[in-house]
């Protein structure tokens, strides 16, 4: 662990941020690898040499879109965003300046690394604060006398810790009381060194009233051997409204490992997308600690996973308050010797009455070499509730399909119709057009309908 | 015969809470420990592979941890269990030979009237041995065999020997290698081809000595084309230290039969659950698991259906009720091995005062089993602010062409319900009685007239004074 040590020599900042990244360190060397006995990774394994892993190379800053990746000019022409970071591996080449009136409304979009310097203050208030190095204790909370829940296996904080420790740089996005921000802010990252690994940090605070949107895409050519990461925090204030988008579309031989998590403030809303499409191994969680009372989580993701993909999706809707509202809908397709992985808990703690909260879980299935294990959970000690889940899956419905191929459609291509409209169903939740023609493009071509 | 002053309080509902004096022909230390063992199976003058089978079951078990998913089991101290106690007088055919306490206890909980009434075999355990098995002749003419398990090994060897320990084996789990070490006591039963044994056969088990282990074992082979229904019931009394009982359960479902085999457990509030039961299910066989668990401190308890072959059918209905300071963990397994094999999960959940019911399952689809599905049903009821559900459901999909489908809801109970039966006369508790009725009434329907009744009862008995 000497190198790791090396490496936080490294990554500089002040004096609360050093001791809190060497504290971090410390939590990822005294933890093991999540292993199968540990129920949030039942189905994921994680092979992984921390002793062989360095550091993704640095990448010069560019001053014009023009020298970026290929991949990231095509994606930058089709976006509507108000303001952008490019990063290529540890560190952003690229950035676009927020509006004027914005700034001068007090909002803040900058990356993580200048917010420490610039924004010392507010950093050191929320930075860690949803997402520590360890795993949140979401242990439920239940009536005195009742026989206790299990609580989350520290070995659940290894990434985490990791990213704690030794995350480079990412964006910080800060919204004050009652601003608006109508065009989505995002940051595109990329990654170009094989074999490598980057911890990145994503910061997100809504103040009260406050309304952004956010989008993370992470594109890559093929990386044999690469890791990406990462962690989200999302700290939504009272009656502020967040919508949060993750793309995945790594290349082939990364492994992404990403914990998101919003703390969501009374009457406030998020909603969140993960789009899981690239990599190789997939482990996106995506966690709403309902805080305030009357708070609001939309969940949504959808993902396609082909060849040798692994993708595990990992959800945590936690009431900790009465009248909160959360909604999740996530969809799969497993194709080829993929393996799909569906870990869902809504939890509604003692005293959190009124609460609504909602699962489902919808699997198609295309390959019989492919796998999809869905484990949809509740812990529930609130009894004026109503909490539902659902979970299914099956082949292409063959009804339709018949229905298609009498109107004289090929099979290949019917099959692919009802691929693209089950995953595009989710879409239609999604009020971002530009990223959604984006997800659109990106389900087509890996459908192979485009 | 006295009930324990100490836990009369939390016992206050349970009706089955008083005891016999202990008097007994053997009762080994405490501890689970090889010369135990070996003590048991001497008792039972056993044939030496049974003895080997034994010791080696006590190795894994040794081998095995603790299992660190389900219920909370630190409050069981293995080592302070009796693991043997044998009743005097065990084993018994005629009523008139069981001694008078024994006789008395099962008359109390109604089991000779039961046998007059509707059923086509009677057993009863007390404590580690059966100590009255019978069967009508009508159905011994055509065959059918259920006997306590010691006497199907004594006089069925080789079948015996086929299936035992063949569907759970001592390597399955930590609590089926216990019982592969110590199991006393259970039914053998055999029904031939084609023999359908209409009416059902019932065996009671009741724990009686404070600190006691039952570790009954039951191997049930039912034939081609045969069918049978088998129920269970249990008791014990309310000792302030906690007891500790571990079945374990072995069904053979062979071609075209068809099989039921229900439970009504109503074990005292110090009793530790932790049973196996597993099926398995040949082509065209359809095995059906009626799970009611309104008993016990702590139940852990997941009735499998394994579906070998095309064509195979498991239904698991279960009713779990839980009230302060207890964990019903109880669920359902489906495993589909063979194509075109179908099965259904149906559970239904009520916690109140602090209790907590979980529902935990597997559905499993190998690959190559095409055209298989599962559909699963959850429904859990809250009776005040202090109880608690959970679900755990495990869902494994290794086939494309299989269709898995779960669905799970919460729920209070509904105070317009309430609101309307009380303005038709009745009173509150009434109306929850009846609505809670009406919520298990899908498993309750499928119970024999009088268990359905007797469930009821338990049920209205469990839910006086608990809405407000």
């Amino acid at each position: 662990m000497t190198k790791f040590n090396d490496q936080l020599a490294q990554v500089q900042g002040p004096e609360w941020l050093t001791a809190k990244r060497k504290e971090s360190l410390e939590l990822f060397t005294a933890l093991d690898v999540p292993q199968e006995n540990v129920e949030a990774w039942k189905y994921t394994r994680v092979d992984v040499d921390f002793d062989a892993l360095r550091p993704h190379g640095k990448r010069d800053v560019v001053s014009d879109v023009s020298a970026l990746p290929q991949s990231v000019q095509d994606r930058l022409t089709g976006t509507d965003v108000g303001a952008f970071l490019v990063l290529d591996g540890p560190d952003v080449v690229y950035r676009t300046e927020l509006p004027a009136e914005l700034k001068a409304k007090g909002v803040i979009f900058t990356d993580l690394k200048t917010a420490v310097e610039q924004h010392a203050d507010k950093v050191q208030q929320y930075l860690y604060s949803v997402v520590p190095a360890e795993v949140p204790d979401d242990t439920t909370i239940a009536a005195p006398g009742t026989t206790p829940s299990k609580s989350p296996d520290p070995s659940e904080g290894k990434f985490s810790a990791l990213a704690a420790a030794l995350w480079t740089n990412g964006a910080f996005v800060y919204v004050p009381r009652g601003v608006e921000v109508e065009l989505p802010l995002g940051s595109f990252r990329v990654m170009s060194d094989a074999g490598t690994y980057t911890a990145t940090r994503t910061l997100v605070v809504a103040e009260e009233n406050a309304q952004v949107t956010f989008i993370d895409e992470q594109d890559s050519e093929a990386l044999p051997g690469t890791y990406a990461i990462g962690a989200v925090e999302l700290v939504v204030k009272d009656a502020a409204r967040v919508r949060y988008v993750s793309i995945q579309n790594w290349g082939e031989g990364v492994t992404h490992i990403q914990r998101q998590r919003g703390d969501v403030g009374r009457d406030a809303t998020l909603n969140s997308l993960v789009v899981t499409m690239g990599g190789t191994l997939s482990r996106t969680e995506m966690q709403s600690y309902l805080r305030g009372q009357g708070s609001n989580s939309e969940m949504l993701a959808l993902y396609f996973a082909n060849r040798d993909q692994h993708f595990d999706h990992y959800t945590l809707q936690h009431h900790a308050a009465p009248n909160a509202y959360s909604d999740l809908l996530y969809k799969g397709v497993n194709n080829d010797a993929s393996v799909g992985v569906f870990s869902g808990m809504i939890k509604v703690d003692l005293g959190a009455q009124k609460t609504d909260a909602y699962q489902k879980h919808r699997t198609l299935m295309l390959s019989s070499d492919a796998r999809n294990f869905s484990v949809p959970q509740l812990e529930i000690n609130a009894n004026d509730v109503r909490c539902s889940h659902g979970s299914t899956t099956s082949p292409v419905d063959q009804e339709a399909l018949f229905f298609l191929r009498s109107r004289g459609i090929a099979r290949e291509v019917a099959e692919k119709m009802l691929v693209t409209a089950f995953l595009e169903d989710v879409l239609g939740r999604v009020p971002l057009k530009s990223v959604v023609k984006y997800i659109e493009g990106i389900i087509a071509r890996k459908v192979g309908a485009a | 015969m006295t009930i324990n002053p100490e836990v009369n309080e939390i016992n206050k509902e349970y009706e089955y809470g008083w005891s016999n004096p202990e008097r007994y022909a053997v009762k080994a230390p405490k501890g689970l420990r090889r010369d135990v063992v070996e003590m048991i199976s001497r008792a039972k003058d056993e044939p030496q592979w049974m003895l080997d089978f034994r010791l080696k079951a006590l190795d894994i078990f040794y081998s095995k941890p603790m299992p660190t998913w389900g219920a909370d089991l630190s409050g069981l101290n293995l080592d302070e269990i009796y693991y043997y106690i044998k009743p005097e007088g065990a084993n018994a055919r005629s009523w008139d030979d069981v001694p008078d306490d024994v006789k008395q206890t099962f008359e109390r909980l109604g089991i000779p009237e039961a046998e007059r009434a509707a059923l086509a075999g009677v057993g009863a355990q007390y404590e580690s041995e059966m100590v009255y098995h019978n069967l009508k002749e009508e159905w011994e003419k055509l065959g059918v065999v259920f006997l306590s398990i010691e006497d199907g090994l004594k006089e069925y060897p080789e079948l015996f020997r086929e299936h035992f320990a063949t569907i759970v084996p001592p390597e399955d789990n930590k609590f089926a290698a216990i019982n592969s070490a110590v199991w006393s006591g259970g039914s053998f039963v055999y029904v031939p081809k084609g023999v359908k044994v209409d009416i059902p056969l019932q065996t009671y088990f009741r724990i009686n000595a404070e600190s006691s282990g039952q570790f009954e074992r039951t191997l049930i082979i039912i034939d081609e084309g045969a069918q049978a229904h088998y129920i269970e019931g249990c008791t014990a009394p309310a000792y302030s230290s906690d007891s500790f009982h571990s079945g374990v359960i072995e069904i053979v479902v062979k071609e075209g039969a068809r099989f039921r085999y229900s439970t009504i457990q109503n074990w005292s509030h110090n009793v530790y659950n932790l049973v196996t039961q597993r099926a398995a299910v040949y082509a065209g066989g359809v095995m059906e698991w009626v799970d009611g668990n309104l008993g016990s401190k702590v139940t852990m308890k997941y009735p499998a259906c394994y579906l070998l072959e095309e064509g195979a059918r498991g239904e698991v209905l279960s009713i779990a009720m839980a009230g302060r300071g207890q964990h019903q963990d109880a669920g359902a397994k489906i495993v589909h091995f063979a194509p075109n094999t179908s099965g259904t999960i149906v559970s239904k959940s009520i916690s109140k005062d602090s209790g907590r019911s979980s529902y935990r399952g597997l559905v499993k689809i190998y690959e190559g089993a095409r055209g298989s599905q599962t559909n699963v049903e959850c429904d859990a009821l809250l009776l005040d602010d202090e109880a608690r559900t959970d679900t755990y459901p495990y869902i494994e999909i290794e086939e494309k062409d299989a269709r898995v489908g779960h669905e799970a809801t919460v729920s209070k109970i509904n105070d317009e319900q309430i609101l309307y039966l009380q303005s038709r006369g009745l009173s509150e508790d009434e109306a929850a009685g009846l609505i809670v009725r009406g919520f298990i009434e899908p498993i309750a329907k499928e119970l024999p007239l009088e268990y359905a009744v007797e469930l009821n009862r338990l049920i209205e008995l469990e839910m006086e004074g608990s809405v407000g």
